[in-house]
């Protein structure tokens, strides 16, 4: 064994010990969860073992961070802690390609987008909506769905942490994490707004070919289930965590299916009944939510569709099995309610098994994406004319300069012509005058010095009268 | 006592770089060495003493000018305690990073004298004193500009120096104009009372020039393109600083309610245009530039504010001076192995270098203001300021910063990791460059986990 799967099964053992200790259920559900992949990932995964145990370690610290802080400022050091480690997860993920950096650059940038609404809210009292909005935003709600489909880029056991306890969860339980916020904002109408997206949410899943991918828009429609339940904490908590157990383990059961391309007969089993439970995890609060779940659940259970039936199940599938049988413990616990309107979903999952699985997929997120990069782009052109405009800034202030030294040259030749004009004849002839009287020169003396000398004479004469007399 | 360890501190480098010429290359590393270590030795004397007292202060006096008697005043305090710590990282590990220029011993010296100053600067309990300082920076830091820099290093120095001279010439008329209205130059007697309008608008344009806050950052680009590596990191990590203290310290401790709105829409303009063309950029070290404008626009935002957004502000003085010549010592690292520094020839460097893609990201992430990094708590200081004093719009749009330096960082990381491979580069392992990278890292990775001993300071600032 492997230095680096030592110290995943180690970080595994730790994590799954610690759970009973968290003193947050999101926590605990997050350390449960870290727990299970990191063991999962110790033989799913070849290579860079150590750097994706340091991910989860880091990412588990920062869910720690948001659960348990009680000071803003930390509070969002774990909230946009997560993301930054996702970031990395997804980026060095596959080795550093271009296409996962690309994937990775997408997610971090749209979460940013919504820390920016979360931290004006977490900073000012007053504001509440950022919570929502920047909750929708982490959570990926339709139409904001896009970035997770792209983040689906990274390894599978960091897709089931992404998508289960770690960064999208924090977009659901940050605003139930404090009832006290949302009682000011107009929460039916939010509602209705996360039933859409449900909705929304589950047609992008239905739509979809690329099994990940499908499965990334169920989580935003099961997200966007929990999301309706704001107005109810409890209920949005127990929908959120039921949620992550389960997600995560129909994530690791997808990863070992895509290893064989196969599926064999206990892994469909785990599937279908994961699938079913997770149909009880929303309570359905109108008949949209009960629309969006059952064609949820009848994405999911037609996954069996898109494998055949080949090989011998992998003994990692324990795995899975683990995180099941904790979520269906878990609904037990936080009452497994039945109603008559639950027949929809399960009525949903059973048509699933019939149908084929889809030829031609249309990807509701290419719009999305497309309208990403489009935005992008523009930010760059910006960016160039923006430069274009500095660089003429830079001219004009080179032109103010130039302009006062142009001033001083100017003023200079003034100076030159008064003293060449005026100054310098004046003082020649002043030193002329002088040296003539001095030392008088032949052409010079004959003309003037007698004139000087009589009137240097006819002067003294006066001025002796003058005295003389006054 | 305190005026001799404060008067050391900043006469410290000046007796290095008088004393340098006497000997050869191992003589200006044991002056260097002696300097740093000397310097640190007596910051952690201030440091306890700050911490019981919140100031060591001394004075005396200096010369009389009509009424106002003018004081050789030192002092260290919160405001000042970790900038002076900086400026002894930052300015002697630049020196040493620059070891290997042409004509060390006079590179040495100027670089000493240019710390000597800014760290009077800094110091300074009385304006006049301060100005004095403020304008002894100028001059060494011109001619390194115009001695060690690139192609069109002249041109660069004489904008410098022009742009710098105008603003120190606003600076004057305000420190005049204020003592003429019977303001002491002292610390104590200039911070008292609010200042008449016209001499806050003039020291704040003045050092606007400094800092810089757009429109008047157009030096900036040019300096630190053309300026060499070690001068660039002076530039960025200190020079800009002084800037940001002067309008911390001495121009804005009473601002007019009336100038908040305006300072606040500068200060978002500022962040906004700087972040757009710093996406525009190819050379690594003019982004590097419009970046630190961009996170300098903090300063106008936070500064004006009571409590955090002015601890914020402070706060990001030192980590930003931290992070920015870091990032400015790695860029160097780069343009020493492949001589260049344009993005579009560098294509998939990092995947060559491993540990200098580690340096990479560490410092892009602490750029952009990721947790755990110092900067993150500056910027969410300001960002709690601007939200709890102003509203939650404002703070919505300071925080869209956090967006879009995540754009224009990753993705020029993106493409230094990822593209074709360029020809050549060898991978020196260049020990002073990134023992440099790794003391700012680290500096900037303990402000962001334990920022307790900036904060507990900084709170007496707040208050």
């Amino acid at each position: 064994m492997r230095v680096g799967q030592l110290i995943l099964l180690g970080e595994g053992v730790a994590a799954i010990s610690l759970s009973p200790f968290a003193p947050d259920p999101l926590l605990q559900a997050a350390c449960l969860i870290v727990g299970v992949v990191s063991a999962y990932s110790a033989f799913y995964l070849k290579r860079r073992l150590g750097f994706f145990a340091a991910g989860y370690a880091f990412s588990l610290g920062a869910v720690g961070l948001f659960t348990l802080s009680k000071h803003p400022i930390a509070r969002f050091a774990g909230w946009e802690g997560v993301s930054v480690i996702a970031w990395a997860l997804v980026a060095y993920g596959r080795g550093g390609t271009p296409r996962s950096f690309e994937a990775a650059l997408v997610g971090f940038a749209v979460n940013r987008l919504g820390d920016a609404f979360w931290v004006a809210s977490l900073l000012s009292p007053e504001w509440t909506w950022g919570f929502i909005l920047g909750g929708w935003v982490k959570a990926a709600l339709f139409p904001l769905t896009f970035w997770l489909v792209q983040v689906m880029y990274a390894p599978t056991p960091v897709s089931a942490l992404l998508h289960s306890a770690l960064l999208v969860a924090l977009g659901v339980y940050g605003p139930i994490q404090e009832p006290a916020w949302l009682h000011t904002l107009p929460l039916q109408h939010i509602q209705l707004a996360a039933e859409v997206a449900a909705l929304a949410a589950a047609m992008g899943a239905f739509l979809s070919r690329v099994p990940k991918s499908a499965l990334a828009w169920t989580t935003s429609a099961h997200l966007a289930l929990a999301a309706a339940l704001w107005a109810e904490p409890p209920l949005a908590q127990k929908a959120l965590l039921t949620h992550a157990y389960l997600k995560a383990s129909l994530f690791l059961l997808l990863g070992l299916v895509q290893k064989s391309l196969a599926w064999t007969a206990p892994l469909r089993l785990i599937w279908l009944l994961t699938v079913v439970l997770l149909s009880f995890a929303a309570t359905p609060l109108s008949p949209l939510s009960l629309v969006a779940e059952g064609l949820t659940a009848f994405t999911l259970v037609r996954f069996w569709r898109a494998y055949p039936m080949a090989g011998k199940t992998p003994w990692p599938v324990v795995f899975p099995i683990l995180l099941t049988m904790v979520g269906a413990i878990y609904l037990w616990r936080q009452g497994l309610s039945w109603h008559s309107e639950s027949l929809l979903p399960l009525l949903g999952a059973a048509a699933g098994l019939a149908l084929p699985w889809p030829r031609r997929a249309y990807r509701l997120d290419k719009a999305l994406i497309r309208l990403f990069h489009h935005l992008e782009r523009g930010w760059q052109s910006l960016a160039y004319q923006t430069s274009r405009a500095e660089n003429a800034l830079l001219q004009a202030y080179d032109r103010l300069f130039t302009g006062l030294l142009v001033l001083m040259r100017g003023t200079g030749r003034v100076e030159v012509q008064l003293i060449d004009r005026v100054w310098r004849p004046l003082l020649r002839r002043l030193r002329t005058g002088l040296e003539a009287w001095v030392h008088p020169t032949a052409a010079w003396g004959r003309t003037y010095q007698p004139a000087l000398q009589w009137a240097f004479v006819i002067t003294l004469l006066i001025f002796a009268v003058w005295r003389y007399f006054s | 006592m305190a005026l001799f360890f404060l008067t050391l501190l900043w006469l410290g480098p000046l007796v290095g770089a008088l004393l340098l010429p006497l000997g050869g290359r191992r003589w200006v590393l044991s002056v260097l060495t002696a300097t740093t270590l000397g310097e640190t030795l007596i910051w952690l004397w201030l440091y306890p003493q700050v911490k019981a007292a919140t100031a060591v202060t001394a004075a005396i006096p200096w010369f009389t000018w009509g009424q106002q008697t003018i004081f050789y005043a030192l002092g260290a305090s919160p405001e000042n305690l970790w900038l002076l710590l900086l400026s002894i990282l930052v300015g002697n590990g630049a020196i040493f990073y620059g070891f290997d220029v042409l004509r060390l011993r006079a590179f040495a010296a100027l670089m000493l004298i240019s710390l000597s100053a800014v760290l009077g600067a800094f110091l300074a309990r009385d304006l006049v004193l301060f100005f004095v300082f403020y304008e002894a920076s100028l001059v060494p830091a011109f001619v390194l500009i115009y001695q060690w820099g690139g192609r069109r290093r002249a041109a660069a120095a004489i904008r410098f120096a022009l742009f710098t001279l105008s603003g120190s010439v606003l600076v004057l008329v305000g420190l005049l104009m204020g003592l003429y209205a019977g303001y002491g130059a002292s610390w104590e007697a200039w911070r008292a009372s609010s200042l008449p309008p016209a001499v806050v608008f003039l020291l704040t344009l003045g050092f606007a020039v400094k800092l810089p806050i757009v429109p008047l950052h157009s030096w900036l680009g040019e300096a630190h393109v053309e300026a060499a590596t070690p001068v660039s990191i002076v530039l960025a990590g200190l020079l800009l600083k002084l800037g940001g203290y002067g309008l911390l310290s001495w121009s804005w401790p009473h601002l007019p309610r009336m100038a908040l709105p305006v300072l606040i829409g500068w200060g978002l303009l500022s962040l906004f245009y700087a972040s757009v063309v710093a996406a525009g950029q190819t050379d690594l070290k003019r982004l590097i530039a419009f970046t630190s404008i961009s996170h300098m626009a903090f300063i106008p935002l936070g500064g004006a504010l009571p409590r955090y957004g002015l601890m914020g502000a402070y706060h990001q003085l030192f980590t930003h001076g931290l992070i920015s010549a870091g990032l400015f010592a790695w860029v160097g690292l780069l343009e020493k192995n492949y001589q260049t520094r344009d993005l579009r020839l560098l294509h998939g460097i990092l995947s060559q270098h491993p540990r200098w893609n580690l340096y990479g990201i560490l410092l892009f992430m602490a750029a952009i203001g990721a947790p755990g990094f110092g900067l993150f708590i500056s910027e969410l200081m300001v960002l709690w300021g601007l939200g709890t004093s102003v509203g939650w719009v404002y703070t919505a749009l300071a925080a869209t910063s956090l967006l879009l330096s995540a754009l224009y960082f990753l993705r020029a990381y993106q493409k230094l990791l990822t593209g074709e491979l360029p020809p050549q580069g060898i991978g020196l392992f260049l020990a002073p460059q990134e023992t440099l990278i790794l003391l700012c890292l680290a500096l900037a990775i303990l402000s962001g986990i334990y920022p307790q001993p900036w904060l507990s300071l900084l709170a007496y600032v707040g208050s």
